[in-house]
């Protein structure tokens, strides 16, 4: 039997119907085949017109001649939610209110948190500049000190001077005449020290002739006769009384020995104590009179009056043994002053406003800084001058913007950054050596106050990813800036989107656009919003864009940028990147991957996939097969079972399960088995948008009734027959063009889509000229029945009130399979009890 | 006076530094010594003298052992003194031998058991006559009768070097103390030689009694000098103005480094071995025979 039915249409007749006013659709049941003329399609069988396609701009209604004529816009249009949020963010000042600005890449996020920043920062009051100094009771501890705005620097030269001045005083202090006296004033009144206190007994015993030898550990005793020791052989030769004499002499004086030498220590003591105030005081007014100028102008800050007291002690203290041994008058070497130096972690300039830094590489070191250490001689070595600011001390007391993905991807500096809100400091961590590294000394500077506002840019992955795993994460950033990727399309957002033109044009310093190109880019951006309603304002990807039509209109010798430069800057950029849609239109054109795009055929259709490619996305058409037979109720999804399904594919195959028993099997048991397969599908397949396709294919094997080849379908369905919207319907409707058109367009070649993606439509403009032509045609369904009419010519058919379908409908057809493998089921079931019992 | 000392490869001489059983080096002797050796291209000997007394003094029973620091005391065994003072012989003679090195200075270490003096005044007999002996411990007060002792007995020497308690470099200007017009030459080419080693310059210090006498020495010493008067530095000293403490604190504001002197002279008794401006200079005394 075969259906045949005149497609009508709301446009001028099609090339194919100039041939042939009827489409003809061959139905093959079993081997007979039959012609059959179906009653004219309803108002859903009707293609969409070129103006439903894609919604064009009329460029004069956008009243200007280039972009020349226009004020540049900032970029940010329809984003005012967005940008009251950074205001708010931005002017809160309680702890815990930093940002977290989401949206695209190039939604102009960055370029508004910036300008925000800018306004801010140059309204607030300028930020302290920090250093670090040495603490001379602790070195391990170096100290942070606050110095008002700007003043860093002349801390730091005024020290540094300082010290200058003491390299050549410091000596001059300790050859002076008159410290020279004193110091040997003090050395002579306190001779008692060792060599003294030997050569008076040395004498005493020499007297009462015993003699005090020096061994190599110390001091003995003997008698003596005539300067020499005596020979114990001689010794013995003398009268007992007198030899008892003299050993008691000896053991006399062995003990004035011993008192002789203890004392010497305290003797010692003493004159070293004196020699130290002495030093002390020669120092001091060196030291003073160096230190003098930096203190007066210091005098106006607290914490840095302390530091130079305690450096003055320090110095007075330890100056003289700053001075090289043995050559007094020499300079002193400025290392020996190091420990005085100041290290400016911190300084901002004169200018007024607070600092705001973007860091694009956080590290850990990066961002709270890091201790440096020097090798010397193999082992490594640090002190206080070689701490080195992170992102958080330039920052602090204003803003700091940084890359939420990048942030993230150093787990130590995101802990980092955490803790550093949390407590309100910078408390900078040495990393811990290496394995096998020499010893080193491991400094832990004072923390530094913490006063900033940090600002997260991401994506919307990355925040609710935060939001899910991190429970630090919302209470410290408690404002969102969420950036749309795009906006409604209106009369007004068209002006606002030309002005971004014109700042684009002003940025790149490229020839103005005119309201051709204008418009053609207003359409491109509704392209890559993949609906006409809305705009993408993804202003990175329009730059781009323009600045290469620019390129185009140069080569041409144009002084303006037009329409065809623009199209030509697109299309350039499409082929590009095409060479994977090449090779993927070729295996259909070549016949490798199987596809009809004429005739028709029971149980296989087309449906049609999207392949991403980079930054670019490509429909293309997919056959899919269905085979039916007498089984226990299952559908057998062959992707899935080879795991080549994912789950919201197999979810649409199941609903399909649930539509045909809900529609059919009221009054029998569904006793139906089929196969479901994307024929030389060889990758993974996802999402439901072929769960439509899948269906009428399904219902075209039930009912043997073939489906027509030269259409494709795309849409999802739920399982009370409605065909609901998908993605990237541009593309795969463009896909399958593609693919008719290489084959050479017939006139009946066309795409059934979802009614609720037909706002979406932007078409390409050779598509839509083609359905102007009448080679192409688009269909939008709301239903399967719709859907299925067009694919068969056949009309679906509802059920009457006794459940019954009209007779030569699709519906009865398949209720008639149903009920048919229903009592095949019935009656083997029974021929198996029989033979069972 | 003689201030000659035997080149290296002479065979008749050497600087040779002295060392004692008590162990004590004073660091500004053995820099001296090892100038001296750098400064006439002469070969550095180390004598360490194990001191008989101290193996006599062993053998008495009652023979005790107290400590520098005075906090302990033991009895002191002759085999207990035999590895003590090896092993201080052994350390004291590496020592030298680092300091040569760093210098490029030819020496070798010797070890004798003997009385000191005679030690060294067979060892510079060996080698005669030009030998500068270096003593190696600091020059005390108690020092003086085994100081007059080595200028009697040590003949085939040339002259001694000595380091006081207050020594502290070698480096700095060297001063010649020139009480006799004769002397001159042999002082002056001293001092150059060992100046162009120390880093510093020669210097010529005239002591005499009185201005006449003095004004008389510095005209004799600069015809003697010549051309050369205007490049050195002379110093005319009064010694009936002053006293050896006062010409020592003068050569110590001068910062001065070696300071050679004659035995015999005004400074240096070669009878009673007294030397008191030894123990007032920060550097070395280079007495010249």
């Amino acid at each position: 039997m075969i259906f045949k039915w005149p497609i009508k249409t709301k446009a001028a007749p099609s090339p194919a119907t100039d041939a042939e006013t009827e489409t003809t659709v061959a139905v093959h049941r079993g081997d007979a085949i039959e012609k059959a003329t179906s009653a004219p399609p309803a108002d859903a069988l009707v293609p969409l017109t070129p103006l439903e396609l894609r919604r064009v701009v009329d460029a004069k209604s956008l009243g200007f001649k280039t972009t020349a004529d226009l004020a540049p816009a900032g970029g940010l249009i329809g984003q005012d939610r967005a940008l009251r949020a950074i205001e708010f963010g931005m002017s809160i000042r309680a702890q815990g209110f930093n940002l977290f600005v989401m949206g695209p890449p190039g939604s102009g996020k960055s370029t508004a948190v910036r300008a925000h920043l800018e306004r801010h920062a140059s309204k607030e009051k300028a930020a302290a500049d920090w250093v670090y100094v040495n603490n001379f009771e602790d070195a391990v501890r170096p100290r942070a000190l606050k110095v008002p705005a700007g003043r860093a620097m002349a801390l730091q030269r005024g020290i540094s001077a300082a010290m200058d001045e003491l390299a050549v005083t410091l000596p001059a202090a300790f050859i002076g005449e008159d410290y020279q006296m004193r110091r040997r004033a003090i050395e002579e009144e306190n001779r008692a020290g060792h060599d003294d206190a030997i050569d008076v007994l040395t004498r005493k015993a020499a007297a009462q002739n015993i003699a005090v030898l020096r061994t190599p550990l110390g001091f003995a005793l003997a008698p003596m006769h005539e300067g020499r020791v005596v020979k114990p052989e001689v010794f013995k030769q003398i009268p007992e009384s007198m030899r008892r004499e003299v050993e008691g002499r000896v053991a006399s004086l062995q003990k004035e020995l011993e008192a002789a030498l203890l004392k010497v220590p305290k003797a010692d003591k003493l004159r070293r104590k004196l020699l130290a105030e002495l030093n002390e005081e020669a120092a001091k007014a060196a030291i003073e009179a160096a230190l003098d100028e930096v203190s007066r102008d210091f005098s106006d800050v607290p914490e840095v009056g302390a530091y130079l007291a305690a450096a003055e002690q320090d110095l007075v203290r330890s100056g003289p043994a700053l001075l090289p041994a043995g050559e007094s008058g020499a300079g002193v070497s400025k290392s020996a002053f190091r420990r005085y130096l100041v290290n400016v972690v911190v300084a901002h300039g004169q200018s007024a406003g607070v600092p705001s830094i973007e860091e694009s590489n956080p590290t850990l070191g990066n961002l709270v800084g890091r201790v440096e250490q020097a090798s010397h001689h193999g082992a490594t070595a640090t002190d206080f001058l070689m701490i080195r600011p992170g992102a958080l001390h330039r920052a602090n007391g204003g803003f700091l913007v940084l890359d939420a993905r990048t942030a993230l991807r150093s787990p130590e500096a995101w802990e980092a950054l955490k803790r550093a809100l949390k407590d309100r400091e910078i408390r900078i961590e040495q990393q811990p050596e290496a394995p096998g590294a020499g010893a080193t000394k491991v400094l832990e500077p004072e923390p530094i106050a913490l006063d900033l506002k940090v600002v997260l840019l991401g994506d919307r992955d990355t925040y609710f990813a935060l939001r899910a795993s991190d429970a630090d994460f919302m209470r410290l950033f408690k404002v969102q800036a969420d950036f749309d990727d795009t906006i409604k399309r209106t009369k007004e957002n068209d002006d606002a989107f030309a002005r971004i033109i014109a700042a684009v044009v002003l940025k790149h310093k490229t020839k103005p656009v005119d309201a051709q190109g204008v418009a053609k880019l207003i359409e491109e951006s509704a392209r890559l919003a993949e609906d006409s309603e809305r705009l993408s304002i993804e202003v990175g990807r329009l730059a781009d864009i323009v600045q290469e039509a620019d390129y185009w209109a140069g080569i041409d010798k144009r002084e303006v940028i037009g329409r065809r430069d623009i199209a030509r800057a697109i299309d350039e950029h499409v082929q590009r990147g095409d060479r994977v849609r090449d090779r993927a239109q070729e295996v259909f054109e070549r016949g490798i991957v199987l596809v009809d795009t004429e005739g028709a055929k029971p149980g296989q259709i087309n449906g049609l996939s999207t392949v991403e490619a980079g930054d670019y996305a490509f429909g293309r058409p997919a056959r899919i097969t269905a085979r039916v037979h007498l089984g226990q109720g299952r559908i057998t999804d062959i992707e899935r079972e080879v795991a080549l399904g994912g789950p919201l594919h197999a979810k649409g195959v199941m609903i399909l399960w649930g539509y045909l028993a809900g529609r059919f099997a009221q009054s029998y048991p569904l006793s139906l088995a089929a196969t479901l397969v994307f024929e030389q599908s060889y990758s993974a397949v996802e999402g439901d948008s072929a769960s439509a396709a899948e269906l009428f294919a399904l219902i075209s094997a039930l009912a043997d009734v073939p489906i027509r080849q030269d259409l494709a379908v795309t849409g999802s369905v739920n399982q009370w027959g409605d065909v609901q919207a998908i993605d990237g319907v541009n593309q795969k409707v463009e896909g399958f063009f593609d693919v008719c058109q290489a084959r050479g367009l017939t006139g009946k070649q066309g795409v059934i889509i979802p009614r609720a993606n037909a706002q979406h439509l932007m078409l390409r403009e050779d598509v839509v000229e083609s359905v102007r032509d009448k080679w192409f045609s688009i269909y939008a369904v709301s239903r399967v029945d719709e859907g299925l009419e067009i694919l068969t010519g056949l009309k679906a058919g509802e059920a009457g009130s006794d459940g019954q379908y009209p007779k030569d409908t699709i519906n009865a057809r398949v209720d008639a399979r149903l009920r048919a493998y229903a009592d095949n089921a019935r009656s083997y079931a029974s021929r198996r009890g029989e033979a069972t019992s | 006076m003689i201030t000659h000392v035997a080149e290296a490869g002479e065979d008749r001489g050497r600087v040779l530094l002295t060392l004692g059983s008590s162990g004590r080096l004073s660091d500004v002797a053995l820099e001296a010594a090892v100038r001296l050796a750098q400064a006439f291209h002469s070969e550095l000997e180390s004598l360490f003298v194990e001191d008989l007394q101290l193996y006599d003094l062993a053998r008495f029973t009652f023979a005790r052992e107290t400590s520098r620091s005075g906090r302990t005391t033991r009895a002191l065994l002759p085999s207990v003194i035999e590895r003590d003072v090896q092993l201080q012989a052994a350390a004291l003679g590496r020592r030298v031998l680092v300091a040569a090195t760093l210098l490029d200075v030819r020496a070798r270490a010797r070890v004798v058991r003997d009385e000191p003096a005679r030690a060294l005044a067979k060892a510079c007999a060996e080698k005669g006559p030009w030998n500068v002996v270096t003593l190696g411990e600091p020059f005390g007060a108690t020092d003086e009768g085994a100081l007059s002792e080595l200028f009697q007995t040590v003949d085939a020497t040339t002259g001694f070097v000595i380091t006081g308690p207050k020594a502290r470099r070698t480096k700095g200007p060297v001063v010649a103390l020139v009480e006799e017009v004769e002397r001159l030459p042999s002082m002056l080419r001293a001092a150059e030689r060992l100046a162009s080693v120390t880093g510093g310059e020669p210097r010529i210090w005239l002591l005499e009694d009185g201005p006449d006498r003095l004004a008389w020495l510095d005209g004799q010493i600069r015809l003697s000098l010549g051309l050369k008067a205007a490049a050195i530095k002379l110093e005319a000293y009064d010694m009936m103005r002053s006293d050896i403490g006062a010409l020592a604190a003068s050569l110590r504001q001068h910062e001065a480094g070696f300071v050679i002197a004659r035995i015999g002279g005004r400074l240096a008794s070669a009878d009673e071995g007294s030397v008191p401006i030894a123990a007032l200079l920060e550097g070395p005394l280079f007495l010249a025979r």
